[in-house]
């Protein structure tokens, strides 16, 4: 081993706190120059480690944990309040919303009696002409035949039919009220409004007539069980 | 009119004595890691910033982080490597912010001259050996420096180290040993 290997031996042994191997130690013993390199780089590396085992094992602050608990206190109570904060504002939320609804549902949407008045032509009625004349059932067309609403605005009238109730505007109010006027005059024309019904699904077999007559009545203190 | 009141949380109204005793509102687990982390963090920290109320300030804001995310962490195992993690960054961060405006505000002044090398064994045995430490140390890689400061800890083997780090036994010698190679060559 030369005196080149030997520091470079060294350095790798110091640098990785192992023991000095037999050969360096034997060159180390041979060779002066060496010896006093890797004394005094044994002596860098001690000041090293001691000088890294200062800085870093300082003495910890008593004020250190007491001060970090405080924090989590003030923390936590912070935290709190938001939840309570936050559930407090989502019930407030959820009970105005269900006010508003209720109101919404139960008071008209408006209340200008100028601009939707009642029709002139409320009290027309329409003739019943539905199943007069027709074999099969028959349904007004849906123009005129519409859902019965529940919830009625001022500018909507009802009118009722023989056996049928719709909501109509004001316009519709006027043509119908013509409409029934024609139909009056002549009730056959009228039947031009109207319209058949779907027929029934072909699969399905119409169920024969049953005549009461047929039946057989039992009186009820005749049952056996 | 009929008057709402909401009930709070269960957990929150809890009575119990053990929860009570801990830090209010904290999980108990939180604080028994605490005095044995809060130590560490502030050591990792001082070890960067070398000023022990700099240091007290982020090892706190540290565990202050780490206490809000405390139920987001998966594996309480590894809360210190977590905690030591979290110091250590804000320590670095708080570090260059300081070295910034050092920088900033000095920028005027003479550099320091340095005309005398004296050897090895003059600067061990003076205190300038410590300074010229810390400013060696302070120019080795963020990974580097942070295994060198736990490992000089008092108590942790390098077994330890790798397990605060979440790293192999191999690469904490590694890194030590080519660390401890730059900070002996720079201060030659």
């Amino acid at each position: 081993m030369n005196c080149k290997q030997f520091q470079e031996e060294i350095l790798d042994a110091l640098a990785a706190g192992e023991p000095l191997g037999p050969s360096i130690a034997q060159h180390g013993r041979e060779c002066p120059d060496c010896r006093a390199f890797g004394e005094q780089q044994a002596s860098l590396f001690n000041s090293i480690g001691r000088g890294l085992a200062e800085i870093a094992n300082s003495s910890i602050p008593p004020s250190l944990l007491p001060a970090v608990r405080n924090q989590i206190q003030v923390t936590a109570k912070a935290r709190r309040s938001g939840l309570y904060a936050l559930a407090y504002s989502g019930v407030v939320c959820a009970l105005a919303c269900a006010v508003l609804a209720v109101r919404l549902w139960r008071v008209p949407t408006s209340h200008d009696s100028s601009a939707f008045a009642k029709p002139e032509v409320a009290s027309v009625v329409v003739p019943d002409v539905s199943t007069k004349n027709l074999q099969n059932r028959v349904e007004l067309a849906p123009a005129i035949a519409r859902p019965r609403q529940t919830r009625m605005a001022s500018h909507l009238e009802v009118f009722r039919s023989g056996h049928l109730e719709v909501i109509v505007d004001r316009r519709e109010a006027r043509e119908l009220a013509h409409l029934a006027d024609s139909v009056r005059e002549k009730p056959a024309w009228g039947q031009g409004f109207l319209r058949q019904a779907p027929a029934p699904p072909q699969e399905m077999t119409p169920l024969p007539p049953i005549e009461i007559a047929q039946l057989k009545v039992t009186a009820l203190a005749e049952e056996k069980w | 009119m009929q008057e709402f009141v909401l009930n709070p949380p269960a957990r929150l109204l809890s009575a119990d004595p053990a929860e009570k005793a801990s830090v209010a509102g904290a999980p108990a687990e939180f604080e028994s890691r605490l005095a044995e982390c809060g130590p560490l963090a502030f050591r990792v920290a001082r070890a960067v910033l070398r000023n022990d109320a700099d240091a007290e300030d982020v090892a706190q804001e540290a565990l202050i982080r780490a206490y809000r995310k405390f139920d987001s962490l998966r594996d309480p195992s590894r809360f210190r490597a977590w905690i030591v993690r979290i110091s250590f960054r804000l320590a670095l961060d708080r570090w260059r912010s300081t070295k910034r405006r050092e920088l900033r505000e000095t920028a005027w002044a003479a550099p320091e001259a340095h005309s005398l090398h004296p050897t090895a064994e003059q600067i061990a045995v003076s205190n300038e050996f410590q300074s010229r430490l810390e400013r060696v140390l302070d120019t080795l890689a963020d990974k580097s420096r942070l295994v060198v400061i736990l490992s000089a800890i008092q108590g942790y083997t390098l077994e330890e180290v790798a397990s605060i780090l979440q790293i192999p036994v191999g690469t904490v010698k590694s890194r030590l040993f080519f660390a401890r190679k730059q900070l002996a060559e720079k201060l030659r």
